[in-house]
């Protein structure tokens, strides 16, 4: 076990019976990483989280968290683990601020420092205003939101976060990943399990990709969309009134230009940066015409189905 | 036992400020208070030769079959144990509420023991208040003051109906456990109170906890009286001392102490050892 | 022949007549039937021969009675040899202290002053004497003679009385009320609660070797219930004596009302009297405030309880 390895699995295994939820899962999550973990639903990322709480028993495999094996010793983990399941429910007939004080009451926090943490919690997370208010008339955002003060609360070095912007409005999920990403600012390692792939992308410095209880793929996503796509990590497609092979070749000289395809009057040239002004240069150049140029990046979405498909 | 205080203090605070305790309240009051009114009418009529407890009449007089203290407390402790555990487990399930507190540096037997216990001290908080009023109130009305007996025999009562209601809290904490819903937990749990409740009238099931508190309780408060206690000699004309008497319903009391225990500990092995599975 | 006929006919029809009419009442018919034999019927002339009188009589003159009650006599009264009915007055002489009536024997008691006689009844007339004392223990056990007259009304020469005697024997009787006049008194359980009675002497004796006694209905036993004199020698006649009552319920009184009976009887056991007296048993303060106070501290542990705990 590494220093740096928060997260570590070994051939973690779950099964139920003779559904296998999650099959030999190796993952390494480093301190202070937003690691993403992708999959259809059904895939086991709920499952490996449940695991690594030590709410659930693996069948097989070993997993360590901090050092600490949750089935072992479930609560040095839960002391230093946050988790924000999906669908969080809260008490309906109690406050926002009561159910923070519970929870803070249930991590043995002093009533003093409790109140200010909570205070300073809801205002992080926009909900000073409705602190004295139950939680049942609260929208799915709100609650959502009310998750990741209830995760915060207990300063924690690891947030699980299960599908934190499920179901939840576009302005709502733009909260919630702001709120995400500050709490990687404060050095704490987030896992956090979608199938919404976009968000994911924004923010994660790693993911992993999951598929019937299989890692199928793992790591950043320009090394991911590099495995996969064996290309840059942009795109260029460029429109040319018939391109000649020098053109090609003078292009496929151009620095940080990896591979360049042409068809019947365009050219697709994957690249590391964007290099659309270069480009355009070496075209206008070689006095072929240019009739227009558009750029794409790669998308975890594109990486994401490719594995799919393949399992 | 981390986290059982907090589990505890929120569970209590939550029992005291909801509507369902409100109704026990009445309820229980409303009960106490008119067997009160109907010992207080029949009371000098039933203490005829040389009665030697009189102040536990109080608790058992009606004038007939129905409306004293303990038989109102032998039909609504089982509904106030019912609603105090009904939905314990099964409610933290449907509100998603389980997983997030079980997330929480805390044994998950915290969680089941403080409900539990918040339960029980509520339930204590009911029976203990009604006692002592109605023993307040016939203090005042009958003017004698209870002997050393009296009050170590009623303390008992007290007891005993504490267990009582336990057993029916950990009962429907057990349906809690195993139906998902909380209108099924609720259902079976009032279903069997009734079952056992009509059959207690007709006297079939002599073995059912409302007949081993009625028998126990019956030979706490009226040791002279020895009608539908099955175990006991008719011919007994002198009052049993306290000891004799408690000595003679000890099956009753360990019988209804392991009915809670059994039902408890059912409960609590099945909430132990379930997995938190992915919905 | 001719002049009899038609009398014999006038006869038949008016007996036929009142046949049919349907009024053959004693008098009528005897009317008809003394028009009838009026030539055997004895001369006119012959009645007025035996002398007026009015004649009083009573079949039992005497009588004789304990004291206490009155005094009832039965005199019939016959008005003999006039030719008219007359009225006559009647009249009635009592020792004093003596309250008398002249009464009708049936129907509405009426009280009589004038009665009409008529000398063609065969029947007498009956009335109803009546006499008692005012006040019995005014009137001494003896005899005593009430003189009943009838005075015609008009002349006042026609008259005749009947001397009726009342012979009063003496009764023993005594009476029990309360010196406050109420039949309710408060005890308190385990204490002495303390009243008073007055025996009276109402008889027309003197009463002899008093006792009192208590019975209780409906009570649990314990009760203790002690006359002060125990027992009261001599009482005579018409006098009055004071007696204190102690009402001690047990300890372990149900409080409530009980019905205490109170009663006293001569040595000769030919009087007596019982007093029924509501005795409510109150809660003895100091349990009836420790009562309150174990209400009062359940109530504010409760609301103490509601207001730290309660999430409202």
């Amino acid at each position: 076990m590494s220093q740096q390895d928060v997260i570590e699995t070994t051939d973690l295994t779950k099964a139920y019976g003779d559904f296998i939820a999650v099959d030999k899962l190796n993952l390494h999550v480093g301190e202070g990483e937003v690691f993403g973990f992708l999959g259809p639903n059904g895939a086991g990322k709920t499952t490996s989280i449940l695991m690594l709480l030590g709410l659930t028993e693996p069948t097989s495999g070993i997993a360590r968290v901090c050092g600490y094996n949750p089935t072992r010793e479930p609560l040095k983990v839960k002391r230093i683990v946050g988790y924000l399941p999906e669908k969080v429910g809260f008490y309906e007939d109690l406050t926002a601020k009561q159910n923070l004080e519970y929870t803070a009451a249930l991590n043995n926090l002093p009533r003093g420092d409790a109140s200010k943490k909570i205070n300073e919690l809801l205002d992080t997370v926009g909900l000073s205003e409705v602190a004295e208010q139950k939680v049942g008339k609260f929208s799915h955002g709100m609650i959502q939101r009310l998750g990741i003060a209830d995760v915060m609360i207990k300063d924690p070095k690891v947030a699980f976060l299960d599908e934190p912007t499920a179901g939840i409005d576009p302005e709502g999920i733009d909260q919630v990943l702001t709120l995400i990403m500050s709490m990687a600012k404060k050095k704490v390692t987030v896992v956090l399990s979608s199938h919404q792939l976009h968000q994911v992308q924004r923010m994660c410095t790693r993911v992993g990709i999951l598929a019937k209880g299989h890692l199928v793929a793992e790591g950043s996503v320009d090394r991911l969309g590099r495995d996969a796509i064996g290309g840059g990590k942009f795109r260029i497609e460029a429109q040319v009134a018939q391109p000649t092979p020098k053109l090609i070749s003078s292009i496929n000289k151009i620095k940080g230009v990896i591979n360049v395809e042409s068809s019947e009057n365009s050219l697709l040239i994957s690249c590391d940066e964007d290099l659309r002004p270069q480009i355009a240069k070496t075209i206008i150049d070689s006095d072929s015409l240019l009739v227009q140029m558009k750029i794409e990046e790669y998308s975890l979405q594109e990486i994401y189905m490719k594995y799919f498909r393949e399992s | 036992m981390s986290g059982l205080m907090a589990v505890f203090w929120k569970e209590l605070v939550d029992h005291l400020s909801g509507w369902r305790f409100i109704i026990l309240f009445l309820f229980i009051y409303a009960a106490g208070l008119s067997a009160w009114w109907i010992a207080n009418q029949y009371i000098r009529s039933e203490v005829t030769e040389t009665s030697k407890f009189i102040f536990l009449r109080l608790f058992a007089v009606s004038g007939g079959e129905i409306g004293s203290f303990l038989f109102f407390m032998s039909i609504l402790l089982p509904i106030v144990g019912i609603v105090l555990g009904f939905d314990a487990i099964n409610s933290e399930r449907t509100s998603g509420n389980l997983s997030r507190l079980l997330s929480q540096p805390v044994y998950r037997d915290s969680v089941i023991n403080g409900k539990f216990l918040a339960g029980l001290v509520t339930l204590s908080l009911l029976v203990m208040s009604i006692v002592a009023i109605v023993a307040g109130l016939g203090l005042r009305s009958i003017g004698v003051p209870p002997t050393s007996e009296e009050v170590l025999r009623l303390l008992s009562f007290v007891l005993l109906s504490i267990i009582y209601g336990a057993f029916w809290m950990s009962l429907a904490t057990l349906f809690s456990v195993f139906f998902n819903r909380i209108a099924t937990s609720a259902l079976a749990s009032l279903g069997l109170w009734f079952f056992l409740f009509v059959f207690f009238l007709f006297g079939i099931v002599r073995v059912s906890p409302i007949f081993l508190y009625r028998e126990a309780v019956t030979m706490l408060l009226l040791p002279r009286t020895m009608a539908g206690v099955s175990v006991v000699p008719v011919d007994l004309v002198f009052p049993l001392p306290f000891g004799q008497s408690l000595l003679l319903i000890w099956p009753q009391i360990v019988s209804l102490i392991a009915l809670a225990a059994v039902c408890f500990a059912v409960s609590y092995i099945k909430f132990m050892r379930e997995e938190i599975r992915p919905t | 022949m001719n002049r009899l006929k038609p009398t014999c006919y006038l006869a038949c029809a008016i007996l036929l007549l009142m046949i049919f009419g349907g009024l053959i009442t004693q008098p009528i018919a005897l009317a008809v039937s003394e028009g009838i034999t009026e030539s055997s019927s004895p001369p006119p002339g012959q009645e007025s021969t035996p002398a007026e009188e009015v004649e009083i009589s009573c079949k039992y003159p005497v009588l004789r009675n304990p004291s206490g009650t009155y005094f009832v006599w039965d005199v019939e009264l016959r008005y003999k040899g006039g030719e008219q009915p007359h009225y006559f007055d009647l009249r009635l002489n009592a020792p004093a202290g003596f309250d008398t009536a002249i009464r009708q024997v049936t129907g509405e008691e009426r009280e009589i002053a004038r009665i009409a006689l008529d000398p063609k009844r065969e029947y007498t007339e009956m009335v109803r004497v009546f006499a008692s004392p005012f006040v019995w223990s005014a009137v001494e056990p003896g005899e005593y003679v009430i003189t009943m007259e009838a005075v015609e009304s008009s002349l006042g020469e026609l008259k005749n009385s009947i001397e009726l005697t009342a012979i009063i024997t003496p009764k023993p009787d005594l009476a029990l009320e309360t010196t406050s006049g109420r039949l309710n008194v408060e005890a308190i359980a385990g204490k002495d609660n303390f009243s008073s009675i007055i025996i009276t002497n109402i008889g027309s004796a003197e009463l002899e070797k008093i006792t009192f006694f208590s019975e209780t209905k409906d009570r649990p036993p314990g009760w203790i219930v002690t006359f002060s004199p125990e027992k009261i020698d001599s009482l005579p006649l018409g006098s009055k004596r004071e007696v204190e009552v102690n009402i001690k319920p047990p300890q372990k009184t149900i409080s409530g009302d009980y019905m205490v009976t109170i009663e006293a009887e001569p040595e000769s056991k030919l009087a007596w009297d019982m007093l029924e007296i509501r005795v409510t048993v109150l809660t003895p303060t100091i349990w009836g405030w420790v009562g309150v106070g174990i209400v009062i501290v359940v109530i504010v542990g409760l609301v103490v309880m509601f207001m730290r705990l309660g999430r409202r």
